[in-house]
This record gives structure tokens, C-alpha cells and sequence, in this order.
């Protein structure tokens, strides 16, 4: 008996020696850390984060994607911005249609979803949906293995009582006398609603990365970011020969990138300092040109192992808390003021202060001379160096060389707003009250590894003239770099207002030292569990948490 | 008379299938590839056609060399295959996958550096006022500190005797080399000429001559060749002398 005992207590001491050596590997590979300021919401909310980076390779990567999945690893949302002084913030917003469950949120450079056996930090976000009530059971993940441990807390939170009434202040000491400074690498003090549920089952959460498809290996993203798609035979559907994509920016017409697909069709380009929404023109043209269809694709981060599911009946106290958040939220946006989310303007420094097809021969605007009705006349009255011929039913275009005094043989690079196009019959009906100006060069240009013999660029007064006469043109609206917003969690107007309160985070802050102080807040009409909890990583990339529960009553 | 009108529809064929191809674009299949597809940007320029006869007099150097080149945005483009044009002030580079040269559009371009046998060569663009026509010039970089010694290398046409040059023509002109020195600072953006001899340094500090003398003295340098030029810069240099002046 003695004997079975010692094996029990032996092999359960190996397993706590292998969880622990395990956890402590996977904390020294995790090169993001995420902290959400709340752990669980009601869908159409927005969920405001922090990312602490643990990595010190300076040269590579500052972008950080963070992206929304559900339990299976399906992608929901995703948002990209650029970290600095190792540290990220932004918000994603939580879909109005998404189902009650529990997803997850995940930081990780780009070079990391390219490879594989990275380790990604990832955290738990209930989420309710707002017209799904009556929720019986609900799928919680399980980690396979404890892939972390959370430091023994050594800071104290003391609350001034652990019992408070609704709207009252809260004040609470937070002692960090028994940590050393150095040690700390992030911290974020908050103070949310919290319940036994998302306690229980939520938290931090650790993934293996396996390589995404379509990707660049070995690319690290540094002041913008990658977007990849498929380039097919429109009839076939098979990817062509060689085929040439390029990418143009609505709101920049003086961009212009190419990439040459590979032979599964798939295609990548690279985007730099672009923030806000911003609209790409995708153009397609193949050694063969067969008419082409381009997708862009989106890849989550794939990850090993899917999480175990457990499925948790929910009691009739959890089914109340549902409900009253729930019903919070629908009358936190009936009280509180109109606040819609635009979409944040499109923001991108010129590279360069030339063109990608160099300084002009001459820039004309037809507004400074007589009307004319076509792009022939145009051509001949305005445009000198430029043949415009039609006969046959063709239309040609050549531009004078003049260094050289003769024609190029072959059809210049014409640009429609910064689109290139191959048919001319585009510019044919465009008369001299469509046009804003004409940009021509007379020059052999070279743009990478594309020769144009002369360029002439067509800018029109209507921007989307393009998109209705080409079909083969695929126009696409794009989430780049986030942009820079600020949100003040506690806020003392709210409290005086003769209005409801339903908010559920009251206080955040992040601190970059870790010296002692004194919080205060003000909560909400809702009653509950409040979670004050001091959280960050160590500087060797070791989480630790340490809260104080107190009652709102 | 069946021949002649078989002819004329293939004639006829031929010309529609070109006007048919016409507006096809003119893309080099051939030179495109993955390796094409450099993610960070692509270098741009205009392809430059060597007439054959000044063969490779134009250039700073005898051949294509391997170097980098540093963009005004920070874009480093490395290992290309480079040339100074120094006949018209522009940076000469080479496309393999093209096989063409071109010039690259020198408002983009910041640094370049040309890995020589002897060594690497750097250059920088600087925009030098000289009178009523200022204009941005590639000069070879020979000390960056907080003055830059820096050189400009211009190939000009020199007025000789009538001779008849290795293609047979007549010519009363020579391709030559010439160099001119000049003192930068970086923080006025202000040039000063040098010559390559001890009183043009002597002259830069005149309220120092005596000091900068005796530094030069000590430190043995007489000749004032680009070697001592820079070993004189850097001497001042750490001397303080330019922190002043």
C-alpha cells in the first residue's frame, strides 16, 4: 500500500516538474502578450486591449495583428496596428451577429503565422449574444496542458471596504513595495464586472502555431502590412501560366505596386504606413491574357490544436447575469449618446515626392483650353508627342521618345486614376470635361522589373469611372493600420449624470513603473462581483495577475 | 494568280492579328518572376542606352559593381549592380533579369554604396547651392563626422588637338576626370571648397594656424593626398577644431 502510494505521489510530482518546465518554455517563446479590458461582453460592443511585446529583435516587426476567433479557430475580426516602446493598444469591435460563446483574442506578428511551433498568448472573451436568451449550456475550452503559471501575487490590493452600493466610490491601495521594479515589464490595473463563469473557465490561453497559406516566409512587417490573394483563369478556374497582379489605392492614384503570381496563383504585396480604411484596386493580366478573377484572402492564424471543449450547464444565477448584462447593453445604447463608428480616414505619407513613372514630359489640364469631345482630338490638340491612331476599329496609342526622336514600338503604360489599363478604347470617349489632368512621360521608364515604353497617366474628375467599365478589376475596401484612439475609462461625468449607468469596466490603467498608488473609481447601477485586478508580465515574459473581488450590492 | 491571293490574305491576317495585339501590354514575360516581386517597393528609373562609341569613359567606374542603395524613405535596396555616371551626376544601376541599365531616379535615391576591389565607396546626396542653380549632387563620402569631407567626381570634355579616336572618327576633345573637395557641415547644410594641400586646411580655422599646424606636424602630414585629407579631418575632428568653426 505504502509501495502504490509512493508511486502515486512520485509520478504526480513528475507531472507537476513537467507542467512547470513546460509552462516555463512556452512563457520564454511568447513574444506577445495580450490584456483585453474586460472579459466578457455583449456582442456589438468594442473590446479595447493592450499588447505587451516581449521581444527584443528591434530591426524586424512592429505591426501586431490581433484577430477575434471563435472555440474552433475560425476567424471573426481582426485589427492590425503598429506597436512602439514594445508596447500596442487599440480595439476590435465585437459583431452585432455573433453567437453567445466564448472566443478568443490573439496578438502575433506576421512572421509567426508564417511559422510554424510559435507560441501565441491568447485570452478568453465570453460573449453574449443580444437577442439569444434562454442559454441553457455553453462550450468553454479546456487547455490540454497548464500551459502557465501565474506568478504568487506579491502585490497587494486593499480595497477601503469590501462591500460597496451602486455608484458609490471606490478607493484601493495598490502596494507593489514587495516587488522589484525590474522585474516588470507591463502592468495594467483594471477593475471590472466580472462573474463565477468567466472566472472559472476564462483566462489566459496558449496556442501552437502551425504556417499559414498564402504567406511570405521569412518577411517581417515593419510600418505596414502584407495582404495576399489568388489570381485564376476566369473559365478554368486554374491559376495561369505567369500572371501579373498589380495594386492600385483609390485614395492615393499616384501608388502603384506589382507582384508576379506564383504558380498556384497566389500573389502577396506590402503595404506601408497606410492607416485608417482604405480602398485597393486589384488589376489582373497574364502572359496568355486569358480573362482573370482575383480574390483576396484573408488567413487566420492557424493554430496545432484546436482546445477541447467542455460543455457547462449554466445555472439560474449565471442565466440572471446573462440577462442583466444583456439587457444592460440594449439600454446602455438607448440612454447614451449617439456614438457611431466611422470608419477612420485613409492617412498615408508620400514615399517619395516623384511618381513611380518618374517626372512628367508635361502635366495637362484640359480645363485651360476649349472643350473637346474625344480622346483623339485631345491627343492632337493638346498632347504633343502622343499618336493616337484608330482605324479598323483599333485604337492605338505610341508616345515620341524625344531623347531619341522616333516612336516607341510598343503601347505606353497607361494609367486611368492611377489603374493601369490595356484597352484603349477606355480613353476613346473621354472628352476634355471627364478629364482633370494628363501626366505623360517620354522616357524608356523601368519600374522593377517592368519596362514601359512611356507612360501616360489620365486622371478624372470622377474616381470611380473604372470600376463600372472594367470588370476584371477587383475593388476591395481595407482595414490598414489602425489608427490612434483614446478612451477614457474613468470618467467622473458619467457618474454626476442624471442618466442609467450599465457599464461593466470601470477603471484601467496602464502603468509603466511599478511604484505604489491609490485608485479610485466610480461604479455603475450594476450589481455584482467586482474584480480589482493588478495583471502584467515580468521581464523574462512570465505573466502574473493578482486581484481583489469585491460586492456591489 | 492563286499565290498572289494567298499571299495577300496572309498579309492581310498578319496585319489584322497585329492591330489585334496591338493594346496587348509589352510586359518581358521572361524577366518576370518571383524574384521580381520585391515586397518593400521596386527601384525606378530610365533606361539609360550607352552610345558605343564613349564605350565606358562616362563612369566613375570601369564596371558594374556590387552595392547598396538607400532610399529617401529608409528602403534599402542591397546587393545591385552599380555605376556612377559621373559625366552627368547620376547613379547607373543594372537589371539582370531585364539585361538593361538604367538610371535610377536620383530624387529617390539618399546613399548608395559601390563595393569596390579596394574597398567600399560611399556616396550621399546633398543638395549644394552654388550660386543661382542649386541642385542635388551624389558626392563620395570620405569622412562623416561633425564635418564630412566630401568629393565630387565630374567628367568633363577637355578642348585637344584634332585625332582620331578608336572608331576612326575625329575628335578634338578628351573625356577627364576631375575632383573637387569640399568641407560639409551637416548641421548649416554649408560647403566650403578645399584644395588638396595643407593651407586650405590651414585657412579654415584662421584664428587656429598656429595649432593646426602644429596638430598637422605632430600627426607627420605633408603631402595632403585624399589619404592625408581624411586623416586630417579626422584629426581635427577629435581635436575639437570643428566644434566651433
Amino acid at each position: 500500500m505504502k509501495k502504490t502510494r509512493l508511486i502515486f505521489a512520485l509520478t504526480a510530482l513528475f507531472s507537476l516538474f513537467f507542467n512547470v518546465i513546460q509552462s516555463q518554455e512556452l512563457n520564454k517563446n511568447a513574444k506577445l502578450f495580450i490584456f483585453p479590458d474586460r472579459e466578457f461582453c455583449v456582442s456589438g460592443d468594442t473590446v479595447r486591449f493592450d499588447v505587451a511585446v516581449n521581444y527584443n529583435d528591434q530591426g524586424k516587426s512592429n505591426i501586431v495583428h490581433v484577430q477575434l476567433t471563435d472555440i474552433d479557430n475560425r476567424l471573426i475580426s481582426s485589427v492590425v496596428m503598429r506597436s512602439m516602446n514594445k508596447l500596442a493598444d487599440g480595439f476590435i469591435h465585437v459583431p452585432d451577429s455573433l453567437t453567445t460563446g466564448v472566443y478568443f483574442l490573439s496578438a502575433f506578428f506576421y512572421g509567426q503565422s508564417t511559422t510554424e511551433g510559435e507560441i501565441i498568448h491568447q485570452k478568453s472573451l465570453f460573449v453574449y449574444n443580444r437577442f439569444q436568451k434562454d442559454i441553457e449550456t455553453i462550450a468553454v475550452p479546456v487547455q490540454k496542458s497548464e500551459g502557465y503559471r501565474i506568478s504568487k501575487p506579491l502585490i497587494k490590493i486593499i480595497p477601503e471596504k469590501m462591500v460597496y452600493s451602486p455608484r458609490s466610490k471606490v478607493v484601493a491601495d495598490i502596494d507593489f513595495r514587495e516587488v522589484d521594479s525590474i522585474d516588470i515589464h507591463q502592468v495594467v490595473i483594471k477593475a471590472v464586472l466580472t462573474d463565477s463563469l468567466v472566472r472559472g473557465y476564462g483566462g489566459n490561453f496558449w496556442s501552437i502555431t502551425m504556417p499559414s497559406y498564402p504567406s511570405v516566409p521569412v518577411f517581417d512587417e515593419k510600418d505596414g502590412l502584407v495582404i495576399s490573394g489568388r489570381v485564376l483563369i476566369q473559365n478554368t478556374e486554374q491559376p495561369a501560366g505567369k500572371a501579373l497582379v498589380f495594386l492600385s489605392l483609390v485614395n492615393d492614384s499616384m501608388y502603384l505596386d506589382y507582384c508576379v503570381a506564383d504558380s498556384k496563383g497566389y500573389f502577396s504585396f506590402f503595404i506601408k504606413n497606410a492607416q485608417g480604411s482604405g480602398e485597393v484596386i486589384l488589376k489582373a493580366v497574364s502572359e496568355k491574357q486569358e480573362e482573370m478573377v482575383i480574390q483576396l484572402e484573408q488567413s487566420p492564424l492557424i493554430v496545432k490544436d484546436i482546445y477541447e471543449k467542455l460543455l457547462v450547464q449554466i445555472d439560474s444565477r449565471q442565466k440572471r447575469f446573462i440577462e442583466k448584462t444583456v439587457d444592460g447593453a440594449w439600454l446602455a445604447k438607448l440612454f447614451a449618446p449617439a456614438h457611431f463608428n466611422r470608419p477612420p480616414r485613409f492617412k498615408m505619407p508620400p514615399r517619395y515626392s516623384l511618381p513611380f513613372y518618374g517626372e512628367p514630359y508635361k502635366v495637362v489640364d484640359p480645363d485651360e483650353y476649349y472643350d473637346l469631345d474625344d480622346f483623339q482630338q485631345i491627343a492632337r490638340e493638346l498632347l504633343p508627342g502622343v499618336r493616337y491612331r484608330a482605324r479598323n476599329n483599333e485604337v492605338t496609342l505610341r508616345l515620341l521618345q524625344f531623347s531619341k526622336g522616333i516612336y516607341f514600338e510598343d503601347e505606353p503604360f497607361r494609367l486611368i486614376n492611377g489603374v493601369p489599363v490595356f484597352n484603349n478604347r477606355l480613353l476613346s470617349s473621354l472628352g476634355t470635361v471627364d478629364i482633370d489632368y494628363i501626366e505623360y512621360v517620354t522616357e524608356d521608364r523601368l519600374f522593377g522589373d517592368i519596362r514601359f515604353p512611356g507612360v501616360l497617366a489620365v486622371y478624372l474628375k470622377e474616381p470611380y469611372y473604372l470600376l463600372t467599365r472594367q470588370p476584371d478589376v477587383l475593388s476591395v475596401g481595407l482595414y490598414l493600420l489602425q489608427t490612434e484612439s483614446s478612451y477614457k475609462y474613468n470618467n467622473p461625468e458619467i457618474h454626476v449624470r442624471n442618466t442609467p449607468d450599465f457599464r461593466t469596466v470601470y477603471f484601467r490603467q496602464r502603468l509603466k513603473t511599478s511604484s505604489s498608488q491609490r485608485i479610485e473609481f466610480y461604479l455603475s447601477d450594476v450589481k455584482g462581483m467586482v474584480e480589482i485586478s493588478v495583471e502584467g508580465i515580468t521581464s523574462d515574459g512570465k505573466i502574473f495577475k493578482s486581484s481583489e473581488i469585491v460586492q456591489v450590492k | 494568280m492563286k499565290g498572289i491571293r494567298f499571299i495577300l490574305i496572309l498579309m492581310a491576317g498578319y496585319i489584322m492579328m497585329f492591330s489585334v495585339v496591338a493594346q496587348v501590354p509589352s510586359f518581358d514575360w521572361h524577366a518576370l518572376g518571383e524574384n521580381s516581386n520585391r515586397l518593400e517597393g521596386k527601384l525606378t528609373g530610365t533606361i539609360y542606352q550607352l552610345p558605343v562609341e564613349v564605350s565606358s569613359r562616362h563612369f566613375l567606374h570601369e564596371k558594374f559593381m556590387d552595392g547598396d542603395v538607400l532610399m529617401e524613405d529608409g528602403d534599402l535596396f542591397r546587393n545591385l549592380h552599380l555605376r556612377y555616371l559621373a559625366l552627368g551626376d547620376q547613379l547607373a544601376a543594372y537589371n539582370s533579369n531585364l539585361h538593361q541599365m538604367f538610371l535610377v531616379d536620383k530624387k529617390k535615391v539618399s546613399r548608395f554604396t559601390v563595393r569596390n576591389d579596394w574597398g567600399d565607396q560611399k556616396f550621399v546626396k546633398v543638395h549644394l547651392n552654388a550660386g543661382i542653380s542649386g541642385q542635388d549632387r551624389f558626392f563620395e563620402i570620405k569622412y562623416e563626422g561633425n564635418r564630412w569631407f566630401l568629393v565630387f567626381h565630374q567628367i568633363i570634355e577637355e578642348k585637344t588637338g584634332i585625332y582620331r579616336n578608336e572608331h576612326g572618327k575625329l575628335r578634338d576633345t578628351i573625356l577627364k576626370l576631375r575632383k573637387t573637395y569640399f568641407m560639409y557641415d551637416p548641421a548649416t547644410e554649408r560647403f566650403r571648397y578645399l584644395y588638396n594641400s595643407r593651407r586650405s586646411f590651414v585657412r579654415l580655422f584662421p584664428e587656429n594656424k598656429r595649432e593646426v599646424r602644429r596638430l598637422f606636424r605632430r600627426n607627420r602630414l605633408y603631402q595632403f593626398d585624399e589619404l592625408e585629407m581624411v586623416h586630417a579631418f579626422k584629426i581635427l575632428d577629435e581635436a575639437g577644431f570643428f566644434e566651433n568653426n
